[in-house]
C-alpha cells in the first residue's frame, strides 16, 4: 500500500560523471522523465551528496579522476544510510572483469557507454521499481512482526487479572522480536506458578520460541506434575519443533499458598532472588540444562519454605549482565544483592521496576523482565 | 583508420538520443566548448610521458565524442586509450597528431548548420 504523499514524491537520482557532456546527457534525459536529479562531477561530491540526502538510485561512472566509481560504491556500502541505494555503473569500459567487479561490489546493473537513452530510462525505471518492491516487502514483514509482537503482549498476564497471585512485573523489550517472556498461572486454587524465560537470539524465530514455550508451560502446569516434570514435558515437546541453534533458559517457581512451600526448577537460568520479610536477601542458585536443546535434559531443583511477607524475584539475565561493560553473572549478582537491600521495604508493585532502574538504569542493552511475587 | 567512417554519425547519435534534437544540440555545444581542453589534456600527457594520464585523457575524449557522434575522433581516441600503456611514444605522437586533425575536421562539420 502506498500513501498518496509517497506516490507523489519524485524519485531522486544521483548521477556521477566527470565528463561534462555525459553528465548533461544523463541529467537532461532523466529530468525529462520527471526525476529529481542531483549531478556530481566527482566521487567525493557524490559521497557527500548521498550522505546529505540519500537518493533512490545512483548512476556512477567508473573511470573518474581521484576517486573512481568502484571506490565510491565501496564507500556507499560501508554506511547504513547509503548501503541500500541501488547503483548502476556507467562506463565505456566493455571488459567483463570491470563489469564483474562492479557486480561483486554490489552494483545492481551496468550500462555501457555510449548508451541509448531509451535503454537508460528503462533500466532506471526497473531498478526503481525493484527497490520499491523490496521496501514494500520489508514493510509488510515488519507489519506482520508487529502484529505478532502485539499478540504476544496481549497474552501477557497483568497483576490485576490474577490479584490472588500477588505479583508485579517489569517488562522492557529492546527489540520488536525479543526473547524474554514471563507468565503467571494458577494450576489449582491457592497454587500459583511463576515463569520467566529467555530465548536465545533476537529474531522472529526467538519470538516464536518464546511464545511456544509459554503455551507449553500453560498446558503442562498442573498439580498432577511436579515443576520439574512440567519442565521435562515442555522440553521434550520443544525439541521436536524448535529451530536448530535455538534454546531457552528458564525458571519456574510454584508456590503453594496454603503451606508456603515453594518449588523451584531452573533450566540454566540466573539464580532466583529471595527477599525475606525479616532478614537478608539471598540467592537460590540452581544448575540444569537449557530448555529445548535436547530431550532428556536435567534441570536444577530446590524446595524452600516461605514465611508470610517473603518475596521472591525471578528475572532474565539482562538485569545482571552487561556484555558491553563485560559485566557477567557473578559481578552482576553482587550488585543485585546490594540493590535488593536498597529496595527491601518498597511496595511489591514498585519492586520490579525499582530493581531494574537500580541495576539497568538507562543502559537498556537487552530485554529485561523482572517478576516479583509475595507469599 | 577506415576511410568509410564518417566525421559525424549524426543518425546513430540521434537514435541513441531518441531523436531528441534539443538534447543533441545541448551536448554538441558542450563538446565544442570542451574539446580544446580535452585535446590539450591528451597533448600534455604525451609531452609529460605520462602513459596513464594519456590513457585517461583519451578515454574522456572518447566518451564525449561517442555521445555527440564525432565517431572519427572517438575511434582515434579509442586507439590511444587502448595502446597508451604500451609506452611507445613515437607511435603515440603520431596518434595524437592524427587526433588533432580529426578534432579540427569534426569542429568544422559541427559548426555547419544541420543538413
Amino acid at each position: 500500500m502506498t500513501v498518496l504523499g509517497e506516490a507523489a514524491k519524485r524519485p531522486r537520482l544521483l548521477v556521477v560523471d566527470d565528463e561534462r557532456s555525459n553528465l548533461a546527457l544523463l541529467t537532461l534525459t532523466l529530468r525529462n522523465e520527471g526525476y529529481e536529479v542531483v549531478a556530481c562531477s566527482n566521487g567525493v561530491d557524490a559521497i557527500a551528496r548521498s550522505m546529505e540526502q540519500p537518493p533512490d538510485l545512483a548512476l556512477l561512472d567508473i573511470m573518474m579522476p581521484g576517486m573512481d566509481g568502484f571506490q565510491v560504491l565501496d564507500r556507499m556500502k560501508e554506511r547504513p544510510e547509503t548501503s541500500r541505494i541501488p547503483v548502476i555503473f556507467l562506463s565505456g569500459m566493455e571488459d567483463l572483469s570491470s563489469k564483474l567487479r562492479g557486480f561483486s561490489l554490489g552494483a545492481v546493473d551496468y550500462v555501457t557507454k555510449p548508451f541509448h537513452i531509451e535503454e537508460l530510462r528503462a533500466r532506471v525505471r526497473i531498478h526503481l521499481q525493484l527497490a520499491q518492491s523490496r521496501r514494500a516487502i520489508v514493510e509488510e514483514q515488519s507489519r506482520k512482526l508487529e502484529t505478532l509482537v502485539e499478540a504476544q503482549r496481549q497474552l501477557l498476564r497483568h497483576p490485576e487479572e490474577l490479584p490472588q497471585a500477588r505479583f508485579a512485573v517489569h517488562f522492557a523489550s529492546r527489540e520488536e522480536v525479543g526473547g524474554d517472556l514471563y507468565d503467571v498461572v494458577e494450576p489449582a486454587a491457592a497454587i500459583h506458578g511463576y515463569f520467566v524465560a529467555d530465548a536465545s537470539g533476537h529474531d522472529i524465530g526467538t519470538s516464536l520460541v518464546a511464545a511456544g514455550a509459554r503455551a507449553l508451560l500453560r498446558q503442562n502446569a498442573s498439580p498432577v506434575w511436579s515443576p520439574e516434570q512440567t519442565f521435562s514435558l515442555a522440553n521434550d515437546a520443544l525439541v521436536t519443533w524448535i529451530p536448530p541453534g535455538k534454546y531457552l533458559t528458564a525458571v519456574y517457581a510454584c508456590l503453594n499458598r496454603l503451606t508456603g512451600h515453594l518449588s523451584l526448577v531452573s533450566a540454566a537460568h540466573p539464580p532466583c532472588l529471595v527477599l525475606p520479610r525479616l532478614g537478608e536477601p539471598w540467592l537460590v542458585e540452581l544448575s540444569g540444562d537449557v530448555l529445548g536443546a535436547f530431550s532428556g535434559a536435567h534441570f536444577g531443583t530446590r524446595d524452600i519454605h516461605l514465611m508470610p511477607g517473603d518475596r521472591v524475584v525471578l528475572y532474565s539475565d539482562g538485569l545482571v549482565e552487561d556484555p558491553d561493560d563485560g559485566i557477567l553473572w557473578n559481578a552482576g549478582l553482587a550488585r543485585l544483592l546490594e540493590a535488593a537491600r536498597r529496595v527491601h521495604d518498597v511496595p511489591l508493585a514498585d519492586l520490579p521496576r525499582l530493581l531494574a532502574e537500580n541495576l539497568v538504569g538507562e543502559r537498556n542493552t537487552d530485554d529485561v523482565v523482572v517478576l516479583a511475587f509475595e507469599y | 583508420m577506415d576511410s568509410t567512417i564518417p566525421v559525424i554519425d549524426r543518425q546513430g547519435s540521434m537514435e541513441r538520443l531518441d531523436n531528441d534534437e534539443e538534447l543533441w544540440n545541448e551536448i554538441r555545444t558542450i563538446w565544442i566548448e570542451d574539446v580544446p581542453q580535452m585535446l590539450r589534456n591528451v597533448r600534455d600527457a604525451l609531452e609529460a610521458g605520462n602513459a596513464d594520464g594519456l590513457r585517461r585523457a583519451a578515454h574522456a575524449l572518447k566518451g564525449a565524442s561517442s555521445n555527440v557522434g564525432t565517431v572519427r575522433v572517438a575511434e582515434q581516441a579509442r586507439t590511444i586509450e587502448a595502446t597508451a600503456l604500451e609506452g611507445n611514444w613515437s607511435i603515440q605522437a603520431e596518434h595524437v597528431a592524427k587526433l588533432g586533425e580529426e578534432v579540427e575536421r569534426a569542429l568544422e562539420v559541427l559548426a555547419l548548420p544541420p543538413a
